[in-house]
């Protein structure tokens, strides 16, 4: 019986130093959650970072795997021996690497804006804003509809039809979004870039330059109507996009064209918008992702496929077309800035570049938009609405940059007086020397395609490589990546793959 | 049919070794014998015990009292048998009055079993429960306690992870029944063993990265383990509720034993060797083949390395190597004879109140490949004291240390890969003139440098203090494809990874028994380790990488390397209530036991490094005060378990059993709501030889019929995934301009996840039936078993369509799995004069099918991870076919001229291949399916002439279908041998390292010395589909026809069977021991390990092509005083 009653005592004693309290299960998890996130300033401005680093995955060194041969290679300007896909056209498949990783990288800059917006409409709707200025609100939120409407127009041009998405989807029911038809993802980009420019300041304080401006969207807004235009036909877009451009303040070809792809003049005064490459606090290491490493998550351009740096490992440099060393006048000074005539390497970014400090990404920031291209599109808009003669000038305006680098007097003026369909060739040409291995070739020639003012068909990409084979109209688009059209039933593929 | 065959061609085998131990009979003149038949140990008498005219089905049984009698022939042995006793045979000759004290037969049915929160008799066994012991366990001579259950345990599968010391096998319990984390529960000593990384978390490379290559459950010593139980089925398992779905393994550890003090030591030493090497190319046919790739493909050009016209002066590189000599890259990785030690020595002993139990264990191993190795030490000791009669407390607490040196890195996979001309060592490299600062260490670089002063760094003019003094560019030596000098790295001086690690386990109880038959413990269990890894990478590694970085970025620029530390701390703590009832009324008997448990769990890291470090000397490998350069971080993670549990069990006269157990758990890891569940279990047992009616069948020693069902959880996925939290890794830089290119790094935010909140567990349903036997005087015991287990509610990572955009895929409870299968346990020992000879063996064969996953949607297992026999194997999950199966093309053939080509592909196109490039000599593939439409949606059966990703196909799975051991054995005057044979079967295995190596496409990896036999026009190889090793394609670079996509070419069977262990052993005869009486024991043993392997399999060995498990041959002593 004593034993029983000590037991009994211990085993109070025992119970209670063991005993479950529930409690024990509520965990925390080790960092904020959503829930108890927004609510600061600080916490919308750091949001804001990750919307940019996004559209920075697309220029980098990416663990070996850079997708710059996406917008690189399609075009006449660049090209391979090696039968890339996207130097061939006929092999590219669904389940490229490169396509399915640009398509996730895109729609995930879509999914952070959008969540974004809906912040930023959730503080609207607060009695008090966590802002202290609500022009920082504003700003703000023209970031994300530019960032937006910069991936919407990248997604129409490469895919043009998947889907449109404008609100952020939490709920299993919504995860698979329709293709979208025609020009729906142009028209996007193009409502988001108007308001943007709206909401944009027109210019940043210094440590803040690089972030996008009303310049920025305006510049973008223009681009893209000139692009719907020239694919509708529609030639009224031409005006809206002249009046876009014009809105543009404070911008002016810079002296060099140098400067233009040089670590030593980035965010110019010729430069509209930017990625900005840089290096992370600790190290820039460039196997490693910047959503997964804080610190050390690169953040660095590559370049490596035009000098064959070691780190391009296929060895196979991505070179200069015979096409576009032939469209350089031998004494245009641009010449020996866009390429090495004697190994044909392209020169952009690489003459005056610093990498960082695991030696294999370039601090150099990608240039997305600069003004000689805007003068360019301009042009392409006033010759289309019957203003040759004011199209030709902006085009000398680039020429004139270009030859005040030299002495020769290279490249001259074009004459004025000449015919919508002679100023159409020369801004073809001039556009192909001005803008040359900056991945905006593909994308002026698929729309003079759809345009009619050159035939794909036939077209001389003057590729190196012999597998080179393309079909119209189906390579007009990429194919939707294997990462869509597998998984959503209400995507369809585009026509011919 | 031939599937069948193979599948059971070893129960076939079974039966033919089992046909030669029966014999004939006997026949003589009768006479009538009588006796009692009495308990050896406490002399009561033994009712029902067997006597059988040896060599007849003659016989009796003895009465009440023991007693019995029986008329015999002359000269006839009579054999006495019971159950839980050990058989006798006695010769009759004259007798008339054979008295007999039968001992009580420890080995079998009252052989106490371990099942968790308890133990109980063999014979009373209700669940599918494998055990091993320690004469078993010993035999092992791995540092991994996993291992010694190779082979052994039906229903246990045990891979061989490699040959390096310290890596983990894997261990699968009945098939892989999910495809998140599929390894069992650990139970030491009744702690549940909890390690960060081995979970859900270890999808995250990051966490697979900190919970490092080490096996933790390496710090148990296998000479101190007892027992090891394997729960498998839910009505053994379920009292381990939401952790025990993929099986238990129960450990337990030696303890004292009443009696005078015993000491035991060991001693053992072994030397390891890799058995097989890869044949490659010399030089002047690697130049061969690589000319013909290059000339075979119009877009490329002979690089120059290649080309016997690039004449280069030395320094501007890219010269013909053709004429170098070859250098061998494997012979000087291998690590000869590589030492295995193991020392141990225990005390033991006890009176009727306290027992103890002291031990301590010295090893190392070291690796047959150059730059790893492994040492432990370790302690362990327990006591448990009957404090009054009704107070009983104990205390077990062990210690390991382990250094483990990690520096191998890649192993042979760079000594295959390395171009036969790169030179390892500074005497065979070609471009020694260029780069004299690599005599420091005796290697050749694999790059060259060029440095040139930064100006923008302070010394040389600029303003930039951060921007590194001298910026640097390289030229690789070997071609494109020179390997990075995995040789040098090895090197400490140059580069080092080393793991120290301590582990504690301790465990103490107190224990009432206030009335007789009902106990009450309580429990605390602390394990607690501490893995410190030190990293040390000098800046002159970047002359032996392919992707050095700049040097001079590290510290000042004047920095000799990195230094890292970092310590991650485990802890686990579990607080345990278990109230135990036993009753008998009659032949009623009860037992209830009652446990509740709060168990704590997780992790800490902190990590210091610094960039900035001056001295060579290892000795000063600290990190310094600089701060500037010096960076630290630290991270936790933490998780909590809770469990009531509730087990009755009931037998009637040990012959009806009848096993209920209840689970109720609460995990930590899911939401409020869906935070708890209930884990039941029913099991039945019918032994049938203790029926009356079964008397006559005196063959049958013990029979009984077992079925069980019941539900386990599996908790293992990611934590908080009901909550959408924030990430805060991106960074982006605003401001650079005016001649500043970094600008200000700003830290972002971005809400990663598409949170679920309804997440559960994974809850799997066992059935179980089977049959336990023992025949013939206790000579042959048989098990067979049926299992089916079906896993619900598996939390997949579901893919969501690319334009959802999350960035984490979310883990939502949807797919179900399905295993299925037979378990045959066989023994059978006898004993002709002083020859005692057995067998015994095991198989279990798995059917594995997915019934479910989301959305029907086929997907690709990349969670397979650590651990996993799939590690970085795209491995394809889909309804209707086993898990992680191989899915790829199917090779038709071989074009042999341009009319064979033009032919095809006037039917044909293939959109892997680059159509204006294939050629004869190139593969064409089997266009089996179409693309998706309304009725198919991934792949519609009727093919479309289009040879596309469409029509990959199943090629092969990569569970086996059935694995098994069996040992045979004899023991003749202190003599024992035992040969013990493990293999795996019905399984294939997607050969990359074959794939890789006669791939011929590269810019210039070596190749195997298969690819002589390539096709060329001269040599036209047919296509042979039953010899797809000799049916080579052409070379070409580039590979533009796809011969080398994933296809059936390399999928092959990766069954074996390995001759795993061989031991012949001397036990010194007491004449020899009895001078010196405190001497009790004395054994002498010598011992081989894989010693050979049958396989199909082309690569290294069919377990690890990498680090290829060596043939370890060892002698060593047990001795007991």
């Amino acid at each position: 019986m004593k034993a029983l009653i000590y037991s009994l005592l211990i085993l109070l004693a025992l119970i209670s130093t063991i005993a479950c309290n529930e409690e024990n299960l509520d965990l925390k998890p080790l960092t904020e959650t959503e829930a108890n996130y927004f609510t600061q300033e600080l916490d919308y401005e750091r949001s804001v970072v990750a919307l940019y680093s996004k559209l920075a995955d697309h220029y980098t060194y990416n663990n070996n795997n850079w997708e710059h041969e996406f917008f690189l290679l399609p075009g006449d300007d660049i090209t391979s021996v090696n039968a890339y896909a996207y130097e061939v056209f006929s092999t590219l498949q669904p389940g490229d690497g490169d396509l399915n990783r640009a398509y996730d990288l895109y729609y995930q800059l879509i999914n952070r804006t959008n969540t974004f917006l809906e912040k930023i409409a959730m503080d609207e709707e607060r009695e008090k804003s966590v802002y202290a200025s609500i022009n920082t609100r504003d700003n703000h939120k023209g970031e994300a509809l530019f960032l937006r409407g910069l991936t919407n127009f990248m997604l129409w041009n490469y895919f043009g039809t998947s889907p449109v998405i404008n609100e952020r989807i939490n709920s299993q029911d919504a995860i698979n979004p329709p293709s979208s038809d025609g020009i729906q993802l142009l028209d996007q980009a193009i409502a988001d870039f108007t308001d943007a420019a709206a909401l944009l300041p027109s210019s940043w304080p210094d440590v803040y330059r690089g972030r996008a401006t009303s310049n920025s969207a305006n510049g973008f807004l223009g681009k893209a109507q000139v692009f719907k235009a020239s694919w509708t036909g529609d030639n009224g877009l031409y005006s809206q996009a002249i009046s876009s451009f014009d809105k543009i303040s404070g911008k002016s070809l810079v002296a060099n064209y140098r400067d233009n792809f040089s670590i030593n003049s980035e965010n110019n005064d010729e430069s509209l918008f930017e990625v900005q490459n840089s290096n992370p606090t600790a190290t820039d290491n460039v196997w490693l992702s910047n959503d997964d490493f804080t610190v050390i998550g690169t953040m660095s351009a590559f370049y490596g496929f035009f000098n064959n740096h070691w780190s391009f490992w296929d060895g196979t440099p991505w070179v200069a077309t015979e096409k576009l060393i032939n469209a350089i006048d031998p004494d245009d000074p641009r010449l020996p800035e866009i390429v090495n005539t004697a190994d044909k390497h392209i020169q952009k970014y690489i003459l005056e570049d610093q990498l960082t400090n695991t030696g294999v990404g370039s601090l150099n920031n990608f240039r997305m938009l600069r003004y000689a291209d805007v003068l360019l599109l301009k042009a392409e808009a006033l010759n289309e609405t019957g203003n040759q003669n004011e199209a030709i000038a902006l085009i000398n305006q680039v020429r004139a940059r270009a030859r005040n680098m030299g002495s020769t007097g290279e490249p001259a003026d074009l004459a004025t007086g000449a015919s919508q369909d002679q100023v159409r060739q020369w801004i073809r040409d001039e556009r192909l020397v001005e803008l040359a291995g900056e991945g905006q070739r593909w994308l002026d020639l698929r729309r003079w395609h759809k345009a009619g003012h050159i035939n794909l068909s036939n077209f001389d990409f003057s590729s190196d490589t012999q597998s080179f084979n393309i079909q119209m109209p189906k390579h007009l688009l990429y194919p939707i990546p294997t990462g869509e059209v597998d998984l959503n039933k209400n995507v369809k593929q585009n026509e011919g793959y | 049919m031939r599937n069948f065959y193979e599948r059971f061609r070893f129960p076939k085998l079974i039966l033919i070794v089992l046909s030669l131990f029966f014999f004939g009979h006997l026949r003589a003149q009768d006479r009538s014998v009588s006796g009692k038949v009495t308990s050896a140990e406490d002399g009561t008498a033994i009712p029902g015990v067997s006597i059988i005219i040896t060599g007849s089905t003659t016989g009796t049984i003895t009465d009440l009292d023991g007693n019995y009698k029986l008329t015999v022939p002359s000269g006839a042995s009579l054999t006495f048998s019971s159950v839980g006793y050990r058989s006798q045979t006695i010769e009759v000759g004259t007798q008339s009055i054979i008295d007999v004290l039968l001992q009580s037969d420890v080995t079998q049915l009252s052989e106490v079993v371990v099942i968790g929160y308890g133990t109980r008799e063999k014979k009373d066994l209700t669940g599918a429960i494998s055990v091993m012991e320690s004469d078993e366990i010993e035999k092992s001579i791995s540092q991994a306690p996993e291992l010694a259950m190779q082979g052994r345990m039906a229903g246990v599968f045990v891979s061989t992870p490699s040959g390096r010391p310290g890596d983990r096998p894997t261990v699968r319990v009945r098939g892989v029944s999910t495809f998140g984390i599929a390894d069992p529960l650990y139970v030491i000593d009744g702690v549940p063993i909890t390690e960060y990384g081995s979970g859900y978390e270890q999808i995250d490379a990051r966490t697979r990265d900190l919970r490092g290559p080490v096996n933790v459950l390496s710090m148990i010593n296998p000479d101190d383990i007892e027992s090891i139980s394997v729960l498998k089925d839910a009505s053994a398992a379920a009292i381990y509720g939401v952790r025990a779905s993929n099986g238990v393994i129960l450990i337990t550890t030696k303890k004292g034993k009443q009696g005078r003090p015993k000491v035991d030591i060991s001693y053992s030493y072994g030397v390891q060797n890799i058995p097989n090497m890869y044949n490659l190319l010399d030089v002047p046919n690697y130049v061969n083949l690589y000319t013909e790739a290059n000339n075979n493909n119009p877009n490329f050009a002979l690089p120059p390395w290649f080309n016997p016209d690039s004449t280069n002066a030395i320094n501007q590189h890219e010269r013909y190597m053709g004429n170098n000599p070859t250098i061998d890259w494997q012979q000087p990785f291998l690590n000869k004879n590589a030492a295995v030690v193991d020392a141990s020595a225990r005390v033991y002993g006890g009176n009727e109140n306290t027992n103890y139990y002291v031990s301590t264990g010295y090893s190392y191993t070291d690796s047959p490949l150059r730059g790893d190795w492994q040492e432990r030490y370790s302690l362990a000791t327990n006591i448990t004291s009957k404090i009054a009669d009704w107070v009983e407390a104990g205390v077990t607490y062990r210690l390991a240390y382990v250094d483990n040196l990690g520096n191998s890195g890649y192993s042979f996979t760079n000594a295959v890969s390395a171009p036969p001309w790169q030179p390892i060592f500074i005497e065979d490299d070609f471009y020694r003139i260029n780069s004299p600062v690599e005599e420091k260490y005796g290697y050749a670089t694999t790059v060259d440098t060029l440095t040139t002063p930064n100006p923008d760094h302070p010394l040389f003019g600029g303003t930039n203090a951060d921007a590194p003094p001298y910026l640097v560019d390289y030229i690789i030596k070997y071609g494109t494809e020179t390997e990075t000098h995995q040789y040098a790295l090895t090197d400490r001086r140059i580069n080092e990874t080393k793991y120290n690690i301590i582990r504690n386990i301790g465990n103490a109880y107190l224990q009432l028994e206030p009335i007789k038959g009902l106990k009450i413990k309580g429990n605390i269990s602390l394990d607690w380790y501490y893995n410190i890894r030190k990293t040390w990478r000098s800046v002159d590694g970047a002359m032996f990488s392919i992707t050095p970085g700049n040097p001079y970025a590290t510290g000042d620029g004047f920095s000799t390397g990195n230094l890292g530390e970092r310590h991650n701390r485990n802890f686990n703590i579990v607080k345990e209530l278990t109230v135990d009832w036993l009753k008998s009324f009659g032949e009623h008997n009860i037992n209830v036991t009652l446990n509740a448990m709060d168990q704590k769990y997780g992790f800490e890291v902190f990590f210091g490094g610094t960039e900035q470090h001056i001295f060579e000397d290892p000795a000063f490998r600290l990190i310094s005060e600089n701060q500037e350069y010096t960076s630290a971080s630290s991270t936790r993670d933490e998780f909590a378990l809770q469990g009531y549990m509730a087990r009755a069990s009931y037998n009637y006269a040990s012959r009806y059993y009848l096993d209920v157990t209840v689970r109720r758990d609460g995990s930590s890891r899911f939401a409020p709501d869906y935070r708890w569940g209930t884990f039941p279990s029913v099991a039945l047992a019918w032994r049938i030889s203790s029926e009356n009616f079964m008397s006559n069948l005196t063959f049958i020693d013990d029979l009984k019929i077992r079925a069980g069902w019941g539900q386990l959880g599996n908790q293992e996925t990611k934590p908080f995934a009901f909550l959408s939290t924030v990430n805060q890794n991106p960074q982006y830089a605003y401001g650079s301009g005016n001649g500043n290119a970094f600008g200000t790094v700003y830290q972002g935010t971005f809400l990663p996840d598409f949170p679920t909140e309804d997440l559960s567990w994974e809850t799997s349903t066992t059935k179980n039936i089977g049959f336990d036997g023992i025949f013939f005087n206790n000579r042959i015991t048989a098990t067979i078993e049926y299992y089916d287990r079906l896993t619900e509610g598996i939390l997949q990572q579901v893919s969501f369509p690319s334009s959802v955009g999350n960035y984490n895929n979310p883990i939502i409870n949807v797919a179900s799995v399905i295993n299925r299968g037979f378990e045959f346990q066989l023994g059978y020992n006898g004993r002709v004069g002083d020859l005692e000879y057995f067998f015994s063996g095991n198989m279990t064969t798995i059917h594995n099918e997915v019934k479910e996953v989301w959305n029907d949607q086929p997907f690709y297992g990349l969670v397979g991870g650590g651990g996993s026999i799939n590690v970085g194997e795209n491995l394809r999950i889909a309804e209707g076919l086993p898990l992680f199966h191989l899915w790829g093309f199917q090779a038709a053939g071989i074009f042999q001229s341009q009319e064979e080509v033009d032919d095809w592909w006037s039917v044909y196109t293939d959109n892997q291949a680059d159509a204006a490039l294939v050629s004869a000599g190139d593969f064409y593939f089997k266009d089996v399916h179409g693309p998706p439409n309304d009725e198919y949606d991934f792949y519609s059966p009727i093919p479309d002439s289009v040879v596309d990703l469409n029509d990959r196909t199943f090629i092969g799975s990569t569970i086996p279908g059935h694995y098994y051991g069996f040992t045979v054995g004899a023991n003749w005057k202190g003599i024992d041998l035992s040969i013990f044979f493990q293999g795996i079967g019905d399984v294939y295995k997607y050969n990359t390292e074959r794939a890789k190596g006669t791939g011929m496409g590269s810019q210039g990896i070596n190749q195997w010395q298969a690819v002589l036999n390539r096709w060329t026009p001269s040599n036209k190889n047919s296509w042979d589909p039953d010899d797809k090793l000799n049916s080579l394609p052409r070379a070409v670079r580039g590979d533009p026809a796809g011969n080398g996509r994933y296809s059936d070419r390399f999928a092959e069977k990766a069954g074996f069977m390995r001759l795993k262990n061989i031991t012949l052993g001397y036990t010194l005869p007491q004449s020899l021991l009895g001078k010196t009486s405190y001497i009790e024991r004395v054994r002498l043993y010598i011992s081989g390990t894989n010693v050979f392997t049958f396989t199909n399999w082309t690569g290294n060995d069919p377990e690890n092509d990498n680090v290829p498990i060596p043939v370890t041959w060892t002698a060593g002593v047990n001795a007991t005083f």
